[in-house]
């Protein structure tokens, strides 16, 4: 049997009378059960289990609920820290060994910060961390304080967003202090058919359970909250007698000799055996009578009428109780508010002053974090890019019959520049440029750029097949840069190298529909071309690398000494697709640089 | 088929419904619902027989599904609660009608029967519905039934049973709304402040499920957000959303039984003619069984103040563990196992009656001793 206790803020009030109800009367039950919980009810459900004195608890809450309303703007004034008023008082009342106690046996329900959704933690290796825990999962999002505490390195918030009530099996016993489904929780005079789930919390549409609610962050008068404590205590007492849990001294002991086996099995089998026992044992019909009676144990009761009595008797408490005093007060807000909470502000910020460079810190990372997240996004979202490949192509012709000594090391790219240096003596040189734009909406980008490297390996194949020539005349040194960055570039160019292939050998059969060309005026001796080629769907291979109509623009130049044609740059565009984006960003990047570069030398 | 029972093409009706509006707020049709019941319904393994009943007299038309017609036992009919219709009986009615026919239909302004506006008075409200039940029995030439109803639907055949007893052998109440009378305003109840009070007097002339209506496409999502509990309930016959998509339809249409429902209640949900002050006024010799859910916010006293309402008859007051208000979904086996329980007694105390009454018109005759004792019917 486990017991499940709803978060509801200040309304634990509620948990603390279920609690104080359980530890009288089925103390068998705290020691054999699992608890679980969010938010308050974690908080009240830990102070169970590890033994802490209730009275102090509900002292606490009470002291807490009065401080909340004693400022005028309630709990959301600032000078109201919550958070730490509540761990400096769990290190204090829970015990050193908390953490092994509740090990296992207390589960308490968080929200993840990142997807929102509910985490329950139940193992603990320190008080500290238990403590951790027990914040995270009371962390209301804005009302606790902005920034989520972390809890083993990610960030939580309170449990009752997603998971109010953790259910761990089919034997849970939900106790919550909102009317509706659950087995411990008060019943309003009430005949309203509507109802609702509210993470996972069942509440009854009544007007109880709204004013229940907007109790929940903002405390009432601890009178009502004292209410709602004895409340809890009966409405637990009700249950325990309804399902025969109730327990006395002499069934205590033989339960215990008698099984060893789970709570949950025992009491059915000791339903049967008992019947006739339970009539005849006089301390059960005693404790039954003394609980149908029963209140509120006096720890807890007297703790609650301290807290009513000095709540009235202040100065406060003259005020709230006059109304024209009351109503003074509430005018007088406006003017004393906003001093009141600069004040607190500054002495804040004074306090966090230390931290503040770690914090900006975290926050730096996280914020570029999530910018490279949005990034990323977008890009992914974005579902078109340009991109520009060059290329370039230079034939020097000097003897046909050597021109493959120089393409051949342009195939073997791994080769060391000092190894080409070596064999540089073509007669007839061949150098490409080769630019496309790359415009993309199409599908099947994978496909093209797989293709793309299908091509490339025939034209390496092509190039093996070339006979070596070794000719050696020395007559193209100044050949030597050019290649050098023909060797840098001719790994990305592989890649569609082909293409330029394809564009030669299209541009040769077809003709241009503009073409001109002037010499260079730097290099007299060199010659430019223009030539605009439109390219049709199905004229080529990798037509459909192409959309129709696409503009081919060569430029064929030359600015070497020696006498020669060769030199086109050819932009096209193309359509490539969003599964290889990070694929073509890349390609991009060092296509840009090596453009910047080629402009610059 | 008997005249004025006729059988309506379920297809013919969504075309109209459905060629009616394009373009609407609120995303639901009849043929939606059709759809949806019957995914619900495949999952029977009973033989099935679905129609529309006429009503000669209101001409409304009620949607009636009946299981296992030709078992020979006395049937049982069962009524649905606020908002629901006959694929929340999914889980019961195959095994309810493993030895008796299983009568369900959908109440008027409900599911896919009529939608008829009804007036604003309780009584005339209450009078059309038991009426509308009467006509129904007479056209499903039902003799004596086991009545069966859940929430207003128990609420309702309580009012029936209170003026045709005679077709009734056994009164199952689900949960029943509508019985306790409403309190007189207490101490705690002045406790609550006015805003709270202006927000309930603002929406209280609102019809219940009016929100997921005005919401439009949004309804199918605030169901749920809000409801996930009803597809937990259903979990084992479905994964998705079915169940609570069948509910959203269910209510997304003219809301003419919830204004119905309005018309008896007063002040969020409190009946304006509470049962409890009628209940000893229905026949003494019929039996009445209440089921409540160990979890639900229905007032479980009302049961046992029946109990002591009716001391000269039997009545019962079942609770089960672990349920909430919709006994028959949380906890469908132990429901499902408890009415039959009570159906076979009913069935066999039916039978020693029968005996008895033959066996006295033996005696005159023949003078021969009855050894037949009735069965208890509170003994189980």
């Amino acid at each position: 049997m486990n017991f499940s206790f709803a978060g509801c803020g200040f309304l634990g009030i509620y948990h603390i009378g279920v609690s104080s109800c359980l530890r009288q009367h089925a103390p068998h039950l705290i020691d054999s059960c699992k608890f679980a919980g969010a938010s308050a009810g974690a908080i009240v459900s830990c102070c169970l289990i590890s033994g802490c004195d209730l009275g102090e608890c509900t002292k606490f809450t009470l002291r807490l609920a009065t401080k909340a309303r004693s400022f005028s703007i309630g709990p959301l004034h600032p000078s109201f820290k919550i958070t730490k008023i509540l761990r400096d008082a769990l290190r204090e009342v829970l015990p050193d060994n908390a953490h092994e106690i509740a090990s296992g046996r207390l589960f308490i329900s968080l929200t993840r910060v990142s997807d929102r959704q509910s985490v329950i933690v139940s193992e603990y290796s320190s008080k500290e961390e238990l403590i951790q825990a027990l914040m995270c999962s009371a962390h209301v999002p804005l009302y606790s304080g902005l920034v989520p505490p972390v809890f083993r390195g990610v960030r939580y918030v309170d449990g009752g967003l997603s998971d109010n009530i953790p259910i761990l099996n089919d034997q849970t016993i939900s106790i919550s202090p909102f009317a509706g489904e659950s087995d411990i929780c008060p019943t309003d005079r009430n005949a309203n058919t509507l109802h609702i789930y509210l993470a996972n919390t069942s509440m009854q549409c009544s007007i109880d359970n709204l004013y229940r609610m907007s109790r929940a962050l903002f405390p009432p008068h601890p009178e009502i909250l004292s209410d709602m404590c004895q409340q809890g205590f009966d409405d637990t007492l009700k249950y325990l007698q309804n399902n025969k849990l109730l327990s006395c001294v002499r069934h205590l002991s033989i339960r215990s000799i008698i099984t060893p086996i789970p709570v949950d099995e025992m009491d059915s089998n000791e339903d049967e055996e008992d019947n006739c026992d339970e009539h005849s044992c006089y301390e059960c019909k005693k404790k039954k009578q003394i609980a149908l009676l029963d209140k509120l144990p006096t720890a807890v009761g007297s703790v609650l009428q301290d807290a009513v009595d000095e709540m009235n008797k202040g100065v406060q408490g003259y005020i709230h109780r006059h109304k024209t005093l009351k109503m003074l007060s509430f005018l007088a807000t406006p003017w004393f508010l906003p001093v009141d909470i600069s004040y607190t502000y500054a002495v804040r910020f004074l306090e966090y002053l230390p931290q503040l460079p770690h914090d900006v810190q975290v926050m730096y990372r996280e914020t570029a974090e999530l910018l490279r997240y949005l990034l990323t996004n977008i890009r992914h979202q974005r579902r078109r890019y340009t991109a520009r490949f060059t290329c370039q192509l230079a034939i020097t012709e000097v003897n046909y019959n050597q021109i493959e000594s120089d393409i051949y090391p342009m195939s073997h790219h791994n080769n060391s520049a000092n190894e080409i240096d070596q064999i540089p003596q073509n007669i007839r040189n061949l150098n490409f440029e080769f630019a496309m734009d790359l415009d993309s909406d199409l599908k099947n980008q994978r496909e093209l750029f797989d293709s793309a490297h299908h091509h490339a390996d025939n034209i390496h194949f092509l190039y093996k097949q070339r006979p070596r020539s070794g000719s050696a005349n020395g007559r193209l040194s100044g050949e030597r840069d050019k290649r050098k960055q023909k060797e840098s570039t001719s790994t990305l160019y592989s890649d569609v190298f082909d293409s330029i292939e394809q564009c030669l050998h299209v541009t040769n059969q077809m003709e241009s529909i503009m073409a001109y060309h002037y010499w260079d005026e730097n290099n007299r001796e060199s010659c430019r071309f223009e030539e605009i080629y439109t390219f049709q769907e199905g004229d080529i291979n990798l037509s459909k690398l192409f959309q129709k109509d696409i503009d081919l623009q060569f430029d064929s130049k030359s600015r070497h000494r020696s006498h020669s044609f060769g030199h086109s740059t050819k932009k096209s565009k193309c359509t490539l697709e969003d599964d290889l984006e990070d694929f073509a960003g890349h390609k991009l990047e060092v296509v840009m640089k090596e453009k910047v570069h080629k402009d610059c030398s | 088929m008997s005249h004025g029972t006729e059988i309506y093409d379920g297809n013919s009706q969504v075309e109209i419904s459905e060629s009616s509006r394009w373009l609407r707020w609120i995303p639901t049709s009849m043929a939606q619902l059709v759809k949806l019941e019957s995914r619900i319904l495949n999952c029977l393994k009973s033989t099935l027989e679905k129609k529309y009943v006429l009503l000669p007299q209101s001409e409304n038309r009620i949607w009636t599904v009946v299981a296992n017609k030709d078992k020979p036992n006395m049937p049982l009919v069962m009524v649905h609660g606020m908002g629901g219709g006959v694929g929340l009986w999914a889980q019961n009615i195959d095994a309810l009608a493993v030895k008796r026919p299983v009568y369900t239909f959908d109440l008027l302004g409900f599911g896919r029967s009529s939608r008829p506006n009804f007036g604003t008075s309780p009584k005339l409200v209450e009078m059309d519905y038991v009426e509308s039940i009467e006509e129904w029995r007479r056209e499903m030439k039902i003799e004596k039934m086991a009545l069966l109803g859940h929430s207003l639907g128990a609420y309702l055949v309580s009012a029936y049973a209170l003026k045709y007893p005679q077709h009734i052998q056994h009164l199952f109440l689900i949960d029943p709304w509508g019985f306790p009378e409403r309190p007189q305003e207490n101490e705690r109840s002045k406790r609550i402040p006015i805003w709270a009070r202006a927000i309930v007097k603002v929406l209280s002339p609102f019809n219940a499920l009016a929100v997921v209506r005005a919401t439009g496409p949004f309804g199918p999502g605030l169901i749920k957000r809000f409801r996930p509990d009803l597809q937990a309930k259903f979990s084992h016959l479905f994964d998705d959303d079915t169940m609570l998509d069948y509910i959203y339809h269910c209510n997304a249409q003219t809301p003419s039984g919830e204004a119905a429902f309005k018309a008896l209640t007063v002040s969020l949900g409190w009946a304006k003619n509470p049962m409890i002050q009628r209940i000893a006024d229905i026949d003494k010799d019929l039996p009445i069984t209440f089921i409540y859910g160990s979890k639900t916010w229905m007032d479980r006293e009302c049961g046992h103040q029946c109990k002591y309402l009716r001391n000269d008859s039997h009545v019962d007051v079942e609770i089960i563990i672990g349920a909430g208000h919709h006994v028959y979904a949380d906890r469908a086996e132990q429901f499902n196992k408890l009415t039959n329980q009570y159906l076979d007694l009913m069935d066999k105390h039916k039978d020693n009656e029968d005996n008895a009454k033959s066996s006295q018109n033996k005696t005159k005759n023949e003078d021969t001793e009855t050894d037949m004792e009735d069965v208890p019917i509170t003994q189980i």
